[in-house]
């Protein structure tokens, strides 16, 4: 390893873009209406969870990525078709977030402009930073954290000073029991955004301090969870459940309500830009662990050389992928509960327990296959 | 290898100039709307819809910009099905694309308003350009076209001093309230609510409203005015609250920022007046018996500001009396509010929504009926009031020194 | 001309060297020989050769004077040596006594004290020759800097002289840790390099490498620091300057005791300091003259200005092509008012104005002082109103090109605003196609850019990334002095540790495998 290595500071800066990643502007947790920010709140403590088993599989490997210690873990024929559906998901889920980008761009902005040319632009800026190394990417999320940060404290100081916010928007809380948060939360605000974040395994190898691993990602989530489930709950509050479970992206519709002095109005173009960055590094993380992983399971050196191969796949997949943006949600939806939670949930939990059980068995012999 | 990275910056770089522009607009191809007017045409199907468009250089402030040759907007209006139609259908008349992202104000006009506007906002949804946060009023005895039409003074751009009328009127006097188009989405939307949309009329000659003379004169023939309240039921409105019903109504919706109350003296004819300062509203609604009970309670703060008799304010008791007169005067006001709405069988106040908050069972059992239940609802209207200061004097010149 | 590597001695009679010398610099009328007589029996004759106009004058003939008076005082070799070799002993003595003085052994080596400024000794029949430092001439005085002004500070600054410049740092920091290393750079220039830091303060890898790249720069000719700065940077496509340049002792002085190493030049008064970082660009010495608080106030200023020069015209172009919706009201009636009968679309306008306020920059920079005003007034009269009131571009874009020009003088450094200058007009391309969407491409792809690059192995954006708390209280900030007070330490010491090994590996073997 002759790259920089990624400290504690920049995953923690990299798992809060990540989360916010699209989360933030496409809100499958407004499905629980005006307990949207419960079933956030839910959403985290099991993203917690979850990344917790990760952890536990990373170390038990810290030097492996993700597709490499599963071949270790089911042996060579069946963890290679393992880490190929890893990689296939990661592709998939990248482009989706590609298309959630150009989609968002399209709707509110560029609506004359081709998604592909959208998308193209947005990959090719991506490709760019990825082919720079990892530490780039990483170096560059420190910056980016700061921007983030701060638009949201004056983001939300203007909300508040342009006294829109209605709490009793967000009241009673539970009108619907909590039948609507559970299904909502498990699986929709669980694995998008927490239980992306399996293509964090594919980046652990490279920390410079493996000890602070869990404690920054736990931060981290908690951290991010808890600032998205505020973010739902302030568009809750000032557009009402209804208006803001009905639009599609809901902080946008948000933020153009604000109004101070009649002259720091319509600043839905600066929120939409921020939603922008921080899909940028969602992506961004997700076309890596593809490329890695691609790397590792083709043994592809230096793994750059796949950064534009794999960015047209993305690229095309984020085309095919569907026909309309209604589809497109409604497949989303469909997918998380389905192929998703079998990828990010049931996979690792089989890994962890097929390692589990060859440790016992395999004790007094040496536990390398 | 090495030099990939400078390659895919000039990839990026090309991609993206030959992309060309496709949202790129010009703003010398663009014309800025500023208002919106829906009409109902008579007998049909079809809305007549028309555009406030800004002349930008009549507004120039360049002193050799020029100006007064044309009026500072210019309507221009079409007749279609849907609001889309009509807005691309207006190309052939405007010699620019239209421009939706400054509109003010949409002007709803009365006969429109009554046939119902539910489906009417569902565009302004869903386009990019238009936003949320466009005033709402409905053009009353006239269309919404006219009112469009009419030049004003001091604002060049009428809708300017639409929106500015209504701001002050609704911070000031408190007789109308300023709603957007996602308060009235949500107020259609909610079971426990009715919208209330604040009225325009024009004042004077509608037909010389519409040149720049109007506006050369110091008495212009026609000015825009708001006035009253339109009260809506399931979409369609029911009737005007003006005076005291429009007070009250904005009392209840807790809106009320300030405002001039008049009060008669004690024996004479006389009156005083007294400035509104503050005004806090809080409503509760339980269900006894299967009947609702609202329960209102005021909080009020104000300043006399001017009499017309001679009460001697240094005794406390007389301005106690006041401020009890002033109560009465505030529990009459929102008492003929709330029975104007129960006559119509109107909740526009949001005791359905109140009722959902403190008490979700109830509300569940009483949502289907709720508007026959309002209707027969038993009310408790309590205000407190408080004279904080008299001015700059206490004594009134008009008080015989003993 | 390249110095003949095989060996001609001095062995012989002293004319026939004394032509090889004339012959080996074509007869050049500046070099001048002169002949002296050091040892009257037997007559022992030496020549006194040198260049006109690189020597002092006054040391010359005092050199001259003792030599030939150096024959009548007493004896010191020994006495079976011949004459010559006896004169020669008692001459050297006297040199050596009178400044420094070495023997030369070859020809070459006579011309190369020669050429740079030394008076050589050459006794007939000695193979040796004796070389006095008699450096000396014209140079310019120490005089105030004009490319880096401060208010308050020390108003003098580098001239064209090494060894004056030297001076000038070692009169600011009197410590023995102060180490000096010279080179000659340059196969056809012969220049002398000064390479200065603090012994214990800097990192001895760096000082390796900086020593390692300026021999692997091979160089021919160097004139300016530019030449080195070109060679031994990191990357070379880049707009940014990865390495420093000031013309002001005291920055030198502030950098090495951080644990900078600075590289001095012969002939140029702009002296180099490596490593540097993004940050230090906008760092004026007058920062730390000043009260903390104002000098954090002018950090932030900077810092703005170098974003308004950077992104003012883009966002101005995107705002009113792509995000109509995103301007007042108010503002935008204006601005579509100015804009009325404008026959060219905000980018060529903006385009426009752009280049003609580059060029009219570069007119008032290459004119002279007198005409620059001139030029200035023209320049202010046809763009600012003549184009307007003929229509030809909007007020808007006027004050917005002018707000950008003012805020593109504000940075300290001068090749960092120009890098400014550059991309800026790319962000344009991007902001004319894709409105904010490109610029914020545009953004990351530079800061990305920016990210990537090191100096001498220090994180070019370090310490804002990779992060380094304990640094930012001299970057955007300027934290009051006494945090500073355990300042001795090595700058960014564990940034520098990692990437620098990468350097070395980089250097010696292939492209480092990115991404892994």
């Amino acid at each position: 390893m002759n790259t920089p290595k990624i400290s504690a500071g920049q995953l923690f800066a990299l798992i809060i873009l990540f989360v916010f990643g699209t989360a933030i502007a496409v809100n499958y947790g407004l499905d629980a209406k005006k307990d949207a920010w419960i079933a956030i709140l839910l959403g985290t403590f099991s993203g917690c969870l979850l990344f917790m088993l990760f952890s536990y599989l990373y170390r038990q490997y810290p030097d492996l990525t993700l597709t490499c210690y599963t071949q270790r873990i089911m042996g060579k024929y069946v963890g290679w078709l393992l880490g190929m559906i890893f990689v296939l998901y990661f592709i998939y889920d990248a482009a989706r977030d590609v298309r959630d980008a150009g989609e968002l761009l399209n709707t509110s902005v560029y609506d004359a402009t081709p998604i592909f040319v959208l998308n193209a632009v947005m990959l090719l800026a991506i490709a760019y930073v990825l082919d720079k190394g990892l530490y780039v990417l990483a170096r560059l999320s420190e910056i980016f954290i700061v921007i983030i940060a701060a638009s949201g404290i004056v983001g939300s100081i203007l909300v508040f000073a342009s006294r829109i916010i209605d709490l009793n928007n967000l009241l009673p809380v539970l009108e619907y029991g909590w039948k609507p948060i559970l299904t909502t939360t498990y699986p929709s605000t669980f694995i998008f955004p927490f239980g992306e974040m399996l293509c964090f395994s594919m980046l652990f190898p490279l920390l410079k301090n493996p000890e602070l691993q869990l404690k920054t990602g736990l931060l981290a989530i908690v951290l991010s969870g808890l600032a998205l489930s505020y973010t739902i709950a302030i568009d809750i509050a000032v557009l009402g459940a209804d208006i803001s479970s009905r639009s599609i992206f809901a902080l946008l519709t948000m933020v153009s309500k604000v109004n101070i002095a009649d002259f720091l109005q319509r600043l839905d173009p600066i929120a939409l830009f921020t939603m922008l960055i921080v899909d940028f590094f969602k992506i961004a993380m997700l076309y890596y662990a593809a490329v890695i992983g691609t790397a590792d399971l083709f043994q592809v050196k230096p793994s750059r050389k796949l950064v534009v191969p794999v960015g047209c796949v993305i690229l095309i997949t984020s085309m095919s992928i569907t026909g309309s943006f209604n589809e497109h949600l409604l497949e989303g939806k469909l997918s998380i509960s389905n192929f998703q939670l079998m990828v990010v949930v049931g996979i690792p939990l089989l890994l962890a327990a097929v390692h589990l059980i060859r440790k016992y068995i395999g004790k007094g012999q040496s536990v390398d296959p | 290898m090495k030099r990939k990275p400078i390659l895919l910056l000039w990839l990026l770089l090309i991609v993206v100039v030959l992309s060309g522009c496709w949202n790129s607009k010009e703003l010398s191809h663009l014309a800025i709307v500023s208002a919106i007017g829906v009409d109902k045409l008579p007998d049909t199907a079809h809305y007549r819809i028309s555009f406030q468009v800004v002349n930008p250089s009549e507004i120039s402030s360049d002193v050799q910009g020029g100006g007064g040759k044309t009026t500072a907007i210019t309507v221009f209006a079409d007749n279609g099905k849907t609001l889309f139609e009509v807005i691309r259908k207006a190309s052939r008349k405007a010699p620019r694309e239209l421009l939706f992202s400054h509109v003010k104000v949409l002007v709803i006009g009365e006969p429109l308003a009554r046939e119902g506007i539910t489906e009417l906002f569902d565009t302004f949804e869903r386009l990019n350009q238009t936003r949320l946060t466009t005033k709402v009023l409905v053009a009353r005895n006239a269309t919404a076209e006219t009112v469009l039409g009419v030049v004003t003074p001091m604002e060049e751009i009428p809708a300017d001093a639409m929106a500015g009328k209504l701001q002050f009127s609704a911070s000031l006097w408190s007789e109308n309230v300023e709603y957007t188009i996602d308060d009235i989405i949500r107020a259609l939307v909610s079971m426990g609510k009715e919208p209330v949309i604040s009225g325009v009329v024009i004042q004077g000659e509608p037909e010389r409203g519409a040149t720049q003379a109007n506006v050369r004169r110091t008495t212009p023939d026609a000015t825009i005015m708001m006035r009253g309240l339109a009260m809506f039921k399931e979409g369609k409105m029911q009737r005007w609250l003006d005076g005291v019903e429009a007070r009250g109504t904005v009392r209840l919706l807790d809106k009320v920022k300030s405002s001039a109350v008049e009060l008669e003296c004690a024996e004479e004819k006389n009156v005083l007046s007294i400035e509104l300062t503050r005004s806090k509203t809080s409503k509760k609604v339980s269900i006894h018996n299967g009947r609702p009970k609202l329960e209102v309670s005021i909080i009020q703060e104000g300043n006399l500001v001017e009499m017309k008799c001679a009460i001697d304010l240094t005794r406390m008791h007389e301005l106690m009396k006041l401020e009890k007169k002033w109560s009465q005067q505030t529990v009459k006001d929102v008492t003929a509010a709330i029975q104007a709405a129960r006559k119509q069988q109107v909740d526009i106040f949001g005791f359905g929504e109140s009722l959902n908050r403190s008490n979700n069972k109830e509300w569940k059992r009483v949502v289907k009926d709720w508007d026959a239940l309002f209707a027969q609802s038993e009310i408790q209207v309590k205000a407190d009031s408080f004279i904080r200061n008299t001015g700059n004097r206490i004594k009134s010149y008009m008080q015989q020194q003993p | 001309m390249r110095f003949t590597t095989e060996e001609s001695s001095l062995q012989g009679e002293l004319p026939a060297i004394m032509e090889q010398l004339k012959l080996k610099l074509g007869n050049s009328p500046d070099l001048i020989m002169r002949h002296i007589r050091i040892a009257s029996s037997p007559v022992v004759i030496a020549a006194v050769i040198y260049f006109e106009g690189l020597i002092d004058r006054q040391l010359v003939n005092d050199l001259v004077l003792c030599s030939s008076l150096s024959a009548s005082s007493g004896d010191a070799s020994p006495q079976d040596a011949s004459a010559q070799e006896r004169a020669y002993g008692l001459l050297f003595n006297h040199v050596s006594a009178r400044g420094e003085a070495s023997v030369v052994r070859t020809l070459d080596g006579v011309l190369e004290a020669v050429l740079s400024g030394c008076t050589v000794l050459i006794v007939d029949g000695i193979g040796e020759a004796i070389s006095c430092s008699t450096k000396g001439g014209e140079s310019r005085g120490i005089e105030e800097p004009t490319t880096q002004v401060v208010i308050r500070g020390p108003k003098d600054s580098f001239n064209e002289s090494l060894s004056t410049n030297i001076a000038l740092i070692r009169r600011r920091i009197k410590n023995p840790d102060l180490w000096l290393e010279k080179l000659k750079l340059g196969d056809k220039t012969r220049t002398d390099v000064a390479i200065m830091y603090m012994k214990h303060t800097v990192d001895d890898g760096l000082v390796e490498e900086v020593k390692r790249r300026l021999q692997r720069a091979n160089l021919s000719v160097v004139l300016e620091t530019g030449a080195i700065e070109e060679m031994i940077q990191d990357q070379t496509a880049t707009f940014f300057p990865t390495i420093y340049n000031t013309e002001r002792p005291d920055v030198i002085a502030a950098n090495l005791l951080e644990g900078c190493v600075a590289i001095l030049v012969d002939g140029t008064p702009f002296g180099l300091l490596a490593p540097t970082v993004f940050a230090q660009f906008f760092q004026s010495p007058d920062d730390y003259y000043y009260r903390f608080d104002v000098g954090i106030f002018l950090r932030i200023l900077r810092y703005t200005c170098y974003l308004i020069s950077l992104l003012l015209p883009s966002v101005y172009i995107a705002a009113i092509t792509f995000h109509q919706d995103m301007v007042p009201t108010t503002l935008l009636i204006s601005i579509a008012s100015a804009r009325e009968g404008i026959p060219f679309p905000a980018f060529i306008e903006a385009m426009l104005m752009e280049l003609s306020f580059e060029v009219l920059r570069e007119a008032g920079v290459r004119m002279p002082r007198a005409m620059g005003q001139a030029v200035s007034i023209v320049g202010a009269l046809v763009l600012g109103q003549a184009a307007v009131q003929a229509g030809i571009v909007s007020t808007a874009m006027v004050i917005v090109v002018s707000i950008t020009g003012i805020a593109s003088f504000s940075t300290p450094a001068y090749n960092v605003a120009i890098a400014a200058r550059l991309i800026r007009l790319f962000i344009m391309v991007l902001a004319a196609t894709l409105g904010f969407y490109g610029i914020l491409l545009g953004c990351i792809v530079l800061l990305a850019h920016m990210c990537s690059l090191q100096s001498f192995g220090v994180p070019y954006m370090a310490p804002f990334a990779p992060f380094r708390l304990i640094d930012q209280k001299d970057t955007i900030l300027r934290m009051p002095r006494w945090p500073f007070i355990k300042r001795d330490r090595k700058i960014y010491e564990e940034q520098a540790a990692e990437p620098w090994l990468q350097q070395q590996k980089r250097s010696g073997s292939s492209d480092p495998a990115k991404g892994e």
